[in-house]
């Protein structure tokens, strides 16, 4: 390390006065325009601003309140995000366990695809008194109109006998 | 709980230790150690004199809320010198580049010797636009090695380079500002 690197790297604490020069130093400073101007230079920055005063008793309860305060909204939105996370979570299994009830494409607007006649929910029926019940199944079992039922045949004309061997004949078919 | 007691030297690790573990007597040590290198520092490093006071209380906000990150490595006074310096250059930057220099600050003279004064209240100004001049980095190292005494090792770590390359910074900017002060 030269003259004036050994110089260079001591002139901070020189200049904070926590060393001195020795005189050898003291020597090179004098006969060294380089390192002369470095010191100065050194010297100027390490009493710059040295004017400043801060209150440190008043800074610190400012500080620490406000660090306090940030912690607590840090902990408070960390909350807010994590039940907001549960919230969606519970809201996507609820939605996950429901019964698909969107209407199937394939079938005609309106009507709803059931997979067997035992699964149909007639909510509206769950008040009904049981006369009402009655009615209802006794329209079930008459046919909804002359048409939609299947096709039957001219049975006048027909005896006892006839009639009979025609109703064994559906009942067998 | 970490109680420091009053006889007791206290390093910065150990205060700050003390600190996380709940002892804000340890926070006010820390303050009164280090507010006013950090005030020096953002008042060379540009600073308006009027802004330093909110300065260093953003910047120890800061650090205080950091201080789980600060392991020891650059020593604590570099370490919130780094963390003023970016508090600086964001304030740049929302002032959208309006110089913070404040010269007229440093031109008021009501002293016993008023041409003394007046002289020294030249340098200095010359000394902190000059400093302005500098690259950010440059500034920054001149300021934590020629102001604050660190080492470049610690330099490097705070700043997040290497104490080579801080040495480099150190010696283009004592060769600007020789010229600039000349």
């Amino acid at each position: 390390m030269s003259m004036c690197e050994a110089v260079s790297d001591r002139m901070p604490a020189v200049a904070s006065g926590q060393r001195e020069w020795t005189a050898e130093e003291r020597g090179h400073l004098a006969s060294c325009r380089e390192c002369a101007a470095e010191w100065e230079l050194v010297n100027a920055v390490t009493h710059l601003g040295r004017d400043m005063v801060v209150d440190a008793e008043a800074l610190t309860p400012v500080v620490l309140k406000r660090v306090g305060a940030a912690k607590a909204e840090a902990r408070r939105s960390r909350w807010v995000r994590q039940a907001v996370a549960v919230g969606a979570l519970a809201a996507v299994l609820l939605v996950l366990r429901m019964p698909d009830d969107t209407p199937d494409p394939l079938l005609p607007r309106g009507e709803v695809a059931m997979e067997s006649p035992g699964e149909l929910q007639l909510a509206e029926l769950d008040d009904a008194a049981p006369a009402e019940l009655e009615m209802v199944l006794t329209e079930f079992e008459e046919p909804a109109s002359p048409e939609s039922a299947f096709e039957v045949p001219d049975l006048e004309g027909l005896d006892m006998s006839q009639v009979e061997s025609a109703l064994r004949s559906w009942e067998e078919s | 709980m970490v109680a420091m007691t009053p006889s007791e030297p206290h390093t910065d690790a150990a205060l700050a230790a003390a600190w996380r573990a709940g002892d804000e007597g340890a926070a006010a040590e820390i303050v009164r150690r280090h507010a006013g290198a950090v005030a020096r520092f953002l008042y060379s490093a540009g600073a308006g004199r009027s802004d330093v006071d909110d300065l260093v209380q953003e910047a120890l906000f800061r650090g205080f809320r950091r201080l789980d990150s600060w392991r020891g490595e650059a020593s604590l006074r570099s370490w919130l010198c780094s963390i003023a310096g970016n508090l600086l250059k964001d304030e740049y930057r929302r002032s959208k580049g309006r110089t913070v220099v404040s010269i007229e600050d440093d031109q008021v003279v009501d002293q016993a010797n008023p041409h003394e004064e007046a002289a020294a209240g030249e340098s200095e100004a010359r000394l902190r636009a000059g400093l302005q001049t500098l690259p950010r980095l440059q500034r920054e190292v001149f300021l934590m090695r020629a102001q604050q005494g660190c080492e470049y090792g610690e330099i490097a770590t705070a700043l997040g380079t290497t104490p080579g390359a801080a040495r480099v910074h150190y010696h283009h900017a004592v060769k600007r500002l020789k010229e600039l002060m000349a």
